[in-house]
């Protein structure tokens, strides 16, 4: 009953906005007869074919900066498994929704003009229907309305990357259950490299050493009487405890690659003196602002689209929630380093803290320590 | 100020005392659909007793615990079906041996025959409902009834002791 009368405004409210639509339509069809918007088509069937080999993050697949030859459709699949992970140093578990059982899901690399053809596949074992979309998609809501699968099903989905940049994709199968998924780190990120490379907004190429992804993720674990986080014997089996957690908008865990520390002390980045990294932030959900302590961002694409201009030496950066960013950091310190989200209340106590392993020799000019800490005398 | 703020202490005290005094057991239901377009259109026998592979079942009922102590206990149920409206019936059996009245003609179970305790009814996609029930010891099937869910696998038992 109350489900029904509920549902009568916002039937009512959207009859409103589709006659609105209409009208701007009909609108802009008066005033503009003359233009054409309709796009060039490719014959995909006389394009090459790659299978690309997708990794765990924080590494990308293989894959070269400036575009050998034309486009091409690049082949890739995406195993959905429900699977209880740990996501933390204390064992707070959760039963999360992984693209390829990472949390993140792999990075995809592509070049512009590309064609990206995934095989979405929904594990038979799993308990929920899911999908997928893809932000550097255009339309179907991403690929979202193209790629509902219920377990034990699989489907196809190819889109072309007309848009240049770092992107989210996540899961989106309706209602509560997109915040829900997303927040259960269904989640992963797609680069669409220029064809002709990266440049730094005055025609010179940028180049990398090392790319390196972190995809930022934002849980909500539900705790019993007793403030112990709750455990749950199968995925879908908080969903109800979840939604309250998640509707206080308070984060019981904000970490990079689904657990806090799996990028730390033995996990850690590592990179050399001398080589120029890239960095790819991805946060699905939920504002971020990355940070290097001890370094810069010297090239900073933080809206993450690469047909603008880089930002440089920037301190801190920002990623709006569900988008992606990159940056270009060329080390010149030896030793370690921390990439934090510079809520420092997120990176020390809720998990967003990375380290970089940098090796190589110390450069006295930047920086040295004129005299040891001692007392205070005289 | 003072009047106020003593009331509110014993409307604590009171809601503690008697969450203390029930001491409900409280378990979790999970409401499993992976039911495609025509999927129940073929004729399923994964009802209670019928000693099928449950493995087949692309309808199910999840429940955590799966033994409870005696007196008042709360289910509180979740539909993760993506798009189908399910609902929980709970009533006792004998042992999960046991195979229940069924209609082929509404494809349902006979619930006249059934000695049925509670039920909690149409629970929409994502949603969640819960229902408490004072149980004595004995076994129990908690199954949903909607045309053809019963003998697609939506049906689980509960051992109360």
């Amino acid at each position: 009953m109350s489900t029904l009368q509920s549902m009568i405004p916002s039937v009512l409210s959207r009859r409103r906005l589709l006659t609105a639509t209409a009208i701007t339509v009909a609108a802009t069809t008066l005033a503009a007869p003359d233009v054409s918007v309709a796009e060039e088509v490719t014959d995909v069937s006389k394009l090459p074919r790659v299978k690309q080999t997708l990794v765990a993050p924080p590494f990308l697949p293989e894959h070269d900066q400036v575009a050998k030859g034309g486009p091409k459709i690049v082949e890739v699949t995406l195993t959905i498994e429900e699977k209880k992970i740990v996501i933390d140093g204390d064992g707070t578990e959760i039963w999360a929704f992984a693209y390829n059982g990472s949390v993140p899901g792999p990075m995809i690399v592509v070049h512009e003009g590309d064609y990206v053809e995934l095989t979405l596949i929904n594990l038979a074992a799993n308990a929920m229907e899911h999908n997928i979309d893809f932000h550097a998609s255009t339309g179907a809501l991403g690929g979202g309305a193209l790629t509902k699968i219920l377990p034990g099903e699989k489907t196809v989905l190819r889109w072309k990357a007309i848009k240049q940049g770092v992107f989210v994709y996540h899961c989106a199968p309706g209602d509560v259950m997109i915040p829900y998924h997303v927040v259960h780190g269904m989640n992963g990120a797609v680069m669409v490299l220029p064809r002709d490379g990266l440049k730094d907004g005055k025609g010179n190429v940028l180049k990398y050493d090392l790319a390196y992804y972190i995809g930022e993720q934002d849980f909500y674990i539900p705790r019993d009487e007793t403030g112990a986080y709750k455990k749950y014997e199968t995925a879908g089996e908080d969903l109800a405890d979840c939604l309250d957690v998640m509707r206080s908008l308070t984060p019981t865990h904000v970490v990079f690659n689904g657990k806090a520390g799996a990028l730390t002390g033995e996990h850690a980045l590592k990179a050399k003196v001398g080589e120029t990294v890239m960095f790819i932030h991805a946060q699905a959900n939920r504002d971020s602002r990355p940070h290097l302590i001890g370094g810069h961002g010297d090239f900073v694409w933080d809206t993450g689209s690469f047909a603008d201009a880089p930002a440089t030496g920037l301190e801190t950066w920002f990623i709006r929630g569900g988008s992606a960013g990159a940056m270009l950091y060329k080390f010149r310190q030896p030793g370690i380093y921390a990439y934090v989200n510079h809520n420092l209340i997120e990176a020390v106590m809720l998990g967003a803290t990375a380290h970089v392993k940098v090796d190589g020799e110390w450069n006295d000019d930047l920086m040295m320590q004129v005299s040891k800490p001692a007392p205070i005398t005289g | 100020m003072t009047l106020v703020g003593n009331l509110g202490k014993v409307l604590i005290f009171s809601a503690v005392m008697a969450t203390a005094a029930q001491a409900e057991a409280v378990v979790k239901v999970t409401l499993i659909d992976k039911v495609g377009t025509g999927d129940l259109n073929t004729s399923l026998a994964l009802g209670m007793g019928m000693k099928a592979d449950m493995k087949m079942a692309k309808m199910g009922i999840n429940i955590n615990p799966k033994t409870v102590a005696h007196g008042n206990v709360k289910f509180n149920v979740t539909n993760l079906a993506s798009n189908l409206v399910h609902e929980v019936i709970l009533a006792r059996i004998a042992d999960e041996n046991q195979i229940l009245p069924f209609d082929q003609n509404r494809s349902k179970v006979d619930v006249e025959s059934v000695q049925t305790l509670g039920s909690v009814a149409e629970i929409n996609p994502n949603k969640s409902a819960s229902l408490t029930l004072d149980l004595a010891p004995g076994k129990y099937i908690l199954y949903c009834n909607i045309a053809g869910h019963y003998m697609a696998g939506m049906w689980t038992v509960i051992e109360v002791k």
